[in-house]
């Protein structure tokens, strides 16, 4: 049965339509790798064994009645990051904060994915509160990358990375504030697509920083990941912040054709101290375009060279006041220890919140307090404007930019995961993307000696998903999928 | 001796009366059971996100436009971020940098003459939950129904100098309010919160001296006693050579004195910054125009205008227009039945009788144009005396029933049936041969007593002018 | 140091974190670690820079004023820490 859960998810969704597997056969295989699997990755924080059996059953029974016959989806079993509600399965955001609050309402994806017939599997590992790009910071402990269980899956989506990567799920939702879908996918060989901001409603997303959060899937390929997106995306009239967009037809891009297409590559990312393996990996994926047509160009843009600061003070001081409704008087942890309301505040958060949350709670209100609000917030808000024009000049010009994902692969879960001058310039080119609040995706391009993947990152304009769509699927048909050797 | 004024300036807080809350659609209906008007949005929940009620932002334009305000064109939300248990998300939903309304002023009538009060700027925002101290159990509970009530912020400029001027600016407000239906801003009910920052300086000094806030008052009485209360501690203060500090403080209205609640120093950061959950408001002129169409005319044109329209008093203009739905019943009556003075009558003296017997608001009246006109018509007519009429007119206020059906169910019309009055009188005469011969030698009363003898025969239907005729000539 | 003592207790008491000894010392320290980083953004001039308030050029989304809240109250309210007659639960506060 472990042949079942190889596949991808556009095949198995096929195979049930044709009656070659059954919804319910589908879910017990992938629940049985799960239980088998489990106990090496630590995907995830839920299983949610029961739900998925009795939705499988009713899934099959739709099928039966001629239901879902447009819906690429139906009866493939799917992970969903523990950062978005599920009504009345447990949402815990790797915090001891929420271990235990149940969602009386579902995230508007969570809805959407089961209306495509979807099976909600369980619900995966992530740094708490989505802080971090290892998930050692999830008190749940950290998730294992399928390459290599010594190594991060990356984060701050990296159950969702692990999972798919471990195939213990054909298909994850991730949520990316600052690179959080593309650098785990791309530390485990997987597909991460980060849409444009106001592409997917964030209902039900328990918020890091609202003007930076956007949900998206990761996939063992572009096209599976496509079916999701076109799922997930959409009008709202619960997110103010949803755009009404004419069509969302992703598919319709899942063309292998490169030619008289714009590339440009940030020259940033060329002349720096670029790990050998990822450089020759960046270059021949270069090459391949420029074989298949392509008119590549380095261009300067080097506004995006303050991003991290810009992304520290903006998405802490949005995260500050997003995590201050954690007070222990509604829901989630409250401490025993307290006499007075002060006590009860500051004990129950002191206790619930690890060092992480503190510390970016910490900042972000220092960055908004009495007699800062210019010097950072409205400083990095300036920059903010800075880099959102030069990528739409850039844009001007190119229909896609290529970088490398990271500038490393994988690290160790051992290694000190403080911050060094080679992973800022890392996390530069992808927080400036959501900055800026443009679509873009990281695709499997090749490993490293140590056998770890190397992603390619490519960005769009802003709502030209359909262009990075196109360019990643031309790309994958010389790169298909590699998987990692579990069991 | 120095001479000392009082300087005050007022944020006026008030509860829109919109049917759902500002970002959810929760009701806001008055009374509920605790916690049930609520919803994951109003309560904070993790994910749930706002989204704006459009009600909100036409009462807010209305209000600055009915204010003189300039409107904001592009505005937009901010968050006040401080803990307290009745702030669910740890933050209130306000606007600071660019509050809908700005700069604009209100003009209104005292003892001494026309006052105008400069407004600074006017803000949406969201109310908190409510809560109970129980002393027994050393605990205090949290209602959250109110959470999310939108309410509009009126920050006055520093241009009141009394507590007459105060109410006054206040009554002024609250007509103005709930004219144009935007409020009921029943300060009974915490639909109308009033914060006074007041100060005290020489009479002649044209700075501003330290002030004190005093937060939250609900009825006209605390107000008029805090002001008075706190200018006099003031100028106690500034008398004995000491300082006025800087600082937030609470009116004791039993102990009559105010409460120091916290200094300058320990005043909150309430770190605002843009609110990226709400999509920025952008109004254009078609939306302004529309609005200023729709404003209704408020209550001193009206005072004007009915004492010229209809020839009826200043007070009596006043009482009609203190509401205006008995504004609008006197207005659109007279326009159907044309005897103003009369409509004024009912609705001034039996009309706010049965209010305040009843405990009732003026929309509470089950009165229409219609039907009052009807009853108007026949008084007029002679078909009903004044004190049927009375009676009727309460069933129609209480009951909202008409008054024709009424009558005729009852049996109150007037019989002005010639023959069969004249016969009730003969007999009325036979029955009082002492009145007869009383009045004939010159005793007026006595007719009054053979007129009520045969009204009361009569069982009151009758019409007494045609009663008084028919018995002289019988006499 | 950017950060006092006295400023960082002040932000800790703000933000209602209780902090053990050695959780205070790290954080102060990576504090203002982050913050000498941050401030090198100063390096790039942006007076002539709007500051952006939002991501796109949305305005206006509005819902009608209708009240139809079908939310299910008891799930809320299980997740109380403290709920007792319909109400939520704090210790008193003295005004
Ligand atoms: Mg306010
Ligand atoms: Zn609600």
């Amino acid at each position: 049965m472990k042949e079942v859960t190889r596949m991808s998810a556009l095949t198995l969704a096929r195979k049930i339509k044709n009656r070659e597997l059954s919804v319910e056969e589908v879910t017990e295989a992938q629940l049985q790798v799960i239980k088998e699997r489990e106990p090496i990755y630590n995907s995830y924080i839920t299983i949610t064994e029961n739900e998925a059996k009795e939705q499988a059953k009713a899934v099959q029974r739709q099928i039966d009645d001629g239901e879902f016959k447009n819906s690429p989806l139906a009866g493939v079993p799917v992970a969903i990051k523990d950062n978005i509600c599920t009504k009345g399965v447990k949402t815990t955001c790797a915090s001891k904060m929420l271990a235990d609050f149940i969602p009386s309402y579902n995230a508007t994806v969570t809805e959407r994915l089961r209306d495509a017939g979807a099976i909600l599997i369980g619900k995966v590992n992530l740094d708490e509160f989505a802080m971090g790009g290892t998930t050692k910071t999830s008190y749940f402990g950290p998730s294992k990358n399928p390459w290599n269980p010594d190594y991060t899956p990356g984060g701050s989506s990296g159950g969702s990375s692990a999972a798919v990567a471990a195939e213990e799920a054909f298909v994850s939702l991730g949520s990316d504030t600052g690179g959080s879908i593309r650098q785990p996918a791309a530390y485990c060989g997987l597909v991460g697509f980060k849409p444009t901001y106001g592409t997917v409603s964030r209902y039900g997303l328990i918020p890091l920083a609202s003007s930076l959060d956007q949900i998206g899937p990761l996939g063992r390929n572009i096209s599976d990941c496509v079916s999701v997106l076109e799922a997930i995306s959409g009008y709202d009239p619960k997110d103010s912040t949803v755009v009404k967009q004419e069509k969302y037809a992703y598919s319709q891009a899942l063309v292998d054709d490169v030619s008289n297409m714009r590339i440009g590559i940030p020259k940033l990312y060329l002349d720096e101290d670029l790990n050998e393996d990822i450089r020759s990996c960046f270059m021949g994926a270069l090459k391949t375009f420029e074989d298949m047509g392509a008119k590549l160009e380095i261009f300067d843009i080097n506004e995006i060279m303050y991003s991290l600061q810009a992304y520290y003070v903006i998405s802490c001081a949005e995260a500050s006041s997003n995590l201050s409704r954690y007070d222990g008087v509604r829901y989630g942890h409250r401490t025993a220890d307290y006499d007075s309301l002060d006590e009860l505040y500051k004990n129950s958060r002191g206790e619930g919140f690890g060092y992480e949350v503190k510390r970016r709670i910490m900042l972000g209100a220092y960055m908004i307090s009495s007699g800062n609000y210019e010097t950072y917030y409205n400083k990095a808000r300036r920059i903010r404007s800075a880099i959102s024009r030069a990528y739409e000049k850039a844009f001007d010009k190119y229909d896609v930019l290529l970088s490398p994902e990271s500038l490393n692969t994988a690290p160790l879960l051992s290694s000190d995961s403080s911050q060094t001058h080679k992973k800022h310039k890392s996390e530069m080119l992808n927080c400036s993307v959501n900055l800026a609040g443009l679509p873009a995706v990281s695709i499997p391009c090749g490993k490293d000696r140590k056998g770890l993947p190397i992603g390619l990152q490519l960005i769009g304009n802003k709502f030209g998903e359909k262009n990075i769509i196109q360019a990643a699927y031309s790309f994958e048909q010389t790169k298909p999928y590699e998987r990692p050797k579990v069991r | 001796m120095k001479r000392y004024e009082t300087v005050i300036g007022l944020e006026v807080h008030v509860e829109l009366s919109t049917d759902s809350k500002i970002f959810c659609d929760c009701s806001t209906r008055f009374g509920e059971k605790p916690n049930a008007n609520t919803c994951p949005i109003c309560m904070g929940m993790p994910g749930a996100l706002p989204i704006l009620n459009k009600k909100v932002v036409d009462y807010a334009i209305s209000t600055g436009l009915a204010l003189n305000c300039t409107i904001v064109k592009n505005c937009m939300f901010d968050r006040k971020n401080y803990f307290y248990p009745d702030l669910p998300k740890a933050y209130q939903i306000s606007q600071l940098y660019f509050p809908i309304a700005r700069q604009g002023r209100v003009t209104f009538n005292t003892r001494d003459g026309n006052k105008s009060i400069g407004i600074h700027e006017l803000h949406i925002e969201e109310d908190a939950g409510k809560l109970l101290h129980d002393s027994d159990k050393k605990v205090t509970l949290v209602d959250y129904n109110r959470s999310g009530v939108p309410l509009i912020e009126i920050v006055s400029e520093p241009d009141m100098r009394s507590a007459d001027e105060v109410v006054a600016y206040l009554d002024k407000l609250s007509s103005m309010l709930s004219y144009m239906g935007v409020s009921d801003c029943k300060m009974q009910e915490g639909s109308m919160r009033v914060d006074i920052n007041i100060s005290v300086r020489e009479l002649g000094d044209t700075r501003l001296g330290s002030r004190t806030e005093i937060k939250n008052m609900n009825s006209f009485k605390a107000i008029r006693r805090a002001i008075e209360g706190e200018s006099k501690r003031q100028i106690d203060i500034l008398i004995d050579g000491g300082q006025i500090l800087d600082e937030t403080r609470r009116w004791d209205d039993d102990k009559n004195k105010s409460i120091r609640m916290r200094s300058k120093e320990e005043a909150q950061d309430y770190r605002y910054f843009p609110e990226q959950d709400i999509a920025p408001i952008e109004i254009p002129n078609e939306w302004i125009h529309k609005l200023h169409r729709l404003l209704p005319e408020f209550r001193d044109e009206k005072i004007i205008r009915f004492q010229k329209d209809y020839g009826i008093s200043e007070y009596d203009a006043r009482v009609l227009t203190s509401s205006k739905e008995i504004a609008d019943l006197f207005e659109d009556t007279s326009k159907l039945y044309n005897l103003p003075r009369e409509v004024s009558n009912l609705l001034m003296v039996e009309g706010m009788r049965i209010l305040k017997d009843n405990y009732l608001d003026p929309e509470d009246l089950r009165l229409t144009p219609e039907s009052l006109s009807k009853l108007i018509g026949m008084i007029d007519r002679g078909e009903i005396n004044r004190t049927k009429a009375k009676a009727v007119f309460e069933e129609m206020c209480l009951k909202g029933v008409d008054p024709e059906d009424y009558m005729k169910r009852y049996g109150l019309e007037i019989i002005n049936d010639d023959k069969k009055l004249r016969l009730v009188a003969l007999k009325v005469l036979e029955d009082n041969p002492q009145s007869v011969s009383d009045y004939k030698k010159g005793k007026t009363k006595a007719f009054g007593n053979l007129v009520g003898q045969t009204m009361k025969a009569m069982n009151g239907k009758a019409d007494p002018s045609l009663v008084n005729t028919i018995l002289k000539e019988l006499i | 140091m950017k950060i006092t003592k006295e400023r960082f207790n002040n932000i800790a008491d703000m933000v209602k974190l209780s902090l053990i000894k050695e959780e205070e010392t790290k954080l102060n320290k990576d504090l203002n670690q982050l913050l000498d980083f941050i401030e090198t953004m100063n390096e790039i001039d942006t007076d002539d820079v709007v500051p952006m308030d939002y991501v796109h050029s949305l305005r206006n989304v509005y819902r009608e004023d209708i009240a139809t809240d079908l939310s299910t109250k008891e799930e809320e309210h299980a997740n109380a820490p403290d709920f007792m007659d319909g109400y939520y639960v704090v210790p008193r506060i003295l005004e």
